[in-house]
């Protein structure tokens, strides 16, 4: 598994002058980090955007600023300040334009800002039915949409760039499942944000916005422990996100926009 | 068939791909599997929603709910004790070949979903095609909506007969035939009692019975992705296709035949073993400094050079392929421009049916083309190797059709 996405992430390396990829410091996003650093033997030679929409716990924050030191990381920050500055929240408007305006658009403000061509973002297709039919080269138009049921074909490992999209989206960890992660994270060692650690009969299982993340009951401290847990849970990944629960195809409408 | 690689700690891959006739229940099958399964530990539970609507599980998108209608292909994860499953839903729209084939290049064996009240229909056909020119030649057929024809035994047999014959033609030969009702789980996961008639596994057991044919062990090959110049020597990186790679190992790069040895194997961190099938790795050599698109094998095994390629070409854009038209042809790490030189022996991919000589390859046409390429390119025949014998044909950047070499 590592390897494929090693493979997938040196593709878009060499294929592009201009690729960066987005950090959540979420388990995925800092797996998908690690994986950049032994994909290119320790260093990170692309810059990190982290979309910040404000909201976002305080563990989070610090847990950034300590791996973007240590790990000598070029991070950018990526804020849609006219929205916050109207006071955007999830408690001014419904969760779908707060996540569109704090998220969408702040990113499509950074890449237009920075000119990447191609993003890697650490999305897995067992998180959501609508994820489960991503592409690893996914291309965006200008007005970032993606058209779900009009792909272009991608064959084998051979992916194909297309030359009209605006930019692509590159996806390295599609193929690995959330325990797959958890048995990564110990395999390698890899820093874990302390939201996901049980305190006082609770962690989270899914970390964004402290507004709309519900942390699930759990005595999980460490990471053998969340993987016991999931080991022998039937609860999905992302029960406790407020975003997917507000519609039924809410993800898939937010996704066809150009979210994550 | 691809490697199946794993790594340290993982369990072995084994990937399906539910092909077959739109509308004739592969979405089905795999949501009544997901649900019976899901009893798994470790395994979110079904919605409760898609109960009796099990193509749900999968069809997860508004229109593809409304129209009851796969539109694109779908990955779903089943963790067993012994390995794990990977089911490969796809559309069985016609105008949706592109995404059964993004579904079915990643699948290392099939299910063909066959409705017994309609039989054989020509995407039926198209789709095993498919599989036997993709190389996946494990296919369990599993005859859906038995229902329709009563639970009838000879009415079985009958549908059998003419999958075992139509995928035998193809050089297929199947790893069972089962008598299914997706909706209501007859033969999925348990055998149904209300065919005592059949005796043979049900859809889940044949699965767990697959045995697949390894790929054999071969020399190397190590198409080259790009070269790191970030710090100290240059590090030529890229993933093994084929054999090993240890230090003081001897290579020619190819095209070109120039003599390297490998000085040093790269990791992060610092991991000086061989690299085997599989692993994505650093090397640094001694040498002239080979270039992305280069593959790297050993002195006494090299593969083909060839200026003039030629390989069984499925066309996929509505631009037909025509006789002196330049696309891109990407093999492995290499892109290199080809123009067509001949088409040969076309094929209707919906009745199987030889086409008259034409100088062009339209969608959903199966032909043998010939190209003159501008450069060298590094190719194997597909049985020998997989991984250089495929290739993918694009037209601004988007894949047209696809090949393998013969």
């Amino acid at each position: 598994m590592e390897s494929e996405s090693i493979y997938v992430i040196r593709e878009a390396y060499s294929r592009y002058a201009k690729v960066a990829m987005l950090w959540s410091m979420g388990k995925d996003s800092t797996s998908l980090l690690w994986l950049v650093r032994k994909a290119f033997l320790g260093k990170v030679p692309i810059p990190v955007i982290h979309i910040d929409t404000s909201y976002k716990f305080p563990e989070i924050y610090t847990f950034r600023d300590r791996l973007a030191k240590e790990w000598d990381l070029d991070l950018r920050i990526a804020r849609n300040e006219e929205a916050l500055a109207d006071g955007m929240g999830p408690k001014k408007i419904d969760k779908f334009a707060c996540c569109n305006a704090l998220k969408t658009v702040a990113l499509k403000q950074a890449i237009a800002g920075m000119g990447f061509e191609a993003l890697l973002l650490g999305i897995r297709r067992d998180e959501h039915g609508v994820r489960a039919k991503e592409r690893y080269f996914s291309p965006r138009a200008q007005d970032f949409s993606w058209n779900v049921g009009a792909q272009p074909p991608e064959l084998w490992d051979l992916y194909a760039t297309v030359d009209e999209a605006a930019h692509d989206r590159i996806h390295p960890l599609l193929h690995m499942t959330e325990l797959d992660i958890w048995r990564y994270v110990r395999r390698e060692g890899i820093p874990v944000n302390p939201l996901y650690l049980a305190k006082d009969g609770k962690r989270f299982r899914s970390i964004g916005c402290a507004p709309c993340c519900a942390p699930i009951p759990s005595t999980a401290t460490t990471v053998d422990e969340i993987i016991a847990e999931l080991e022998v849970s039937r609860e999905p990944e992302r029960a406790g996100r407020a975003q997917d629960k507000e519609n039924a195809f809410t993800m898939q409408k937010l996704r066809s926009l150009g979210y994550m | 068939m691809s490697p199946l690689v794993t790594g340290a700690g993982e369990k072995p891959l084994l990937r399906i791909a539910m092909v077959g006739h739109v509308d004739h229940g592969k979405s089905t099958l795999i949501g009544r599997i997901r649900h019976e399964m899901s009893a798994l530990p470790g395994t979110a539970a079904v919605d409760a929603s898609v109960a009796g609507n099990w193509a749900f599980v999968t069809d997860q998108l508004q229109e593809e709910r409304e129209r009851e209608m796969t539109i694109d292909t779908t990955q779903t994860f089943l963790d067993t004790p012994v390995c794990r499953l990977v089911f490969i839903d796809v559309p069985g729209h016609q105008e949706l070949i592109q995404n059964m084939l993004s579904g079915a290049t990643r699948a290392d064996a099939a299910v063909l979903v066959l409705a017994g009240d309609e039989g054989v229909q020509v995407q039926t056909r198209r789709h095993a095609l498919l599989l036997a020119m993709l190389g996946i030649r494990t296919v369990i057929v599993a005859v859906n909506k038995m229902d329709t024809l009563g639970r009838r035994e000879d009415a079985f047999r009958a549908l059998e007969q003419t999958a075992v014959d139509e995928l035998r033609a193809l050089g297929i030969e199947t790893s069972g035939v089962i008598p299914v009702v997706a909706r209501d789980g007859d033969n999925v996961v348990h055998r149904s009692e209300a065919m005592p008639w059949y005796d043979g596994p049900s859809v889940m057991e044949a699965i767990g019975e697959l045995e697949l044919a390894v790929a054999p062990v071969d020399a190397l090959r190590f198409p080259v992705q790009g070269v790191l110049r970030h710090d100290g020597p240059a590090t030529i990186v890229g993933r093994v296709l084929s054999g090993s790679v240890a230090e003081g190992d001897a290579l020619t790069v190819c095209p070109g035949g120039a003599a390297v040895t490998v000085r040093a194997i790269r990791r992060f961190p610092e991991d000086h073993a061989p690299a085997q099938t599989g692993e994505s790795v650093g090397l640094v050599l001694d040498g002239p400094e080979p270039s992305r698109g280069d593959v790297l094998a050993p002195a006494g095994d090299l593969p083909q050079v060839t200026r003039t390629p030629a390989g069984r070409v499925f066309w996929l854009a509505e631009t037909p392929l025509a006789l002196g038209e330049e696309v891109a042809l990407r093999c492995a790490t290499q892109v290199v421009p080809v123009r067509v030189e001949a088409i040969a022996d076309r094929l209707d991919s919906a009745t199987l049916d030889p086409l008259p000589p034409g100088e062009a390859l339209a969608a959903m046409q199966l032909g043998t083309v010939a190209f003159a390429a501008e450069r060298a390119v590094v190719v194997e025949t597909f049985d020998r190797m997989a991984g250089l014998g495929r290739f993918v044909l694009e037209r601004k950047g988007t894949a047209a059709g696809f090949g393998i070499v013969g």
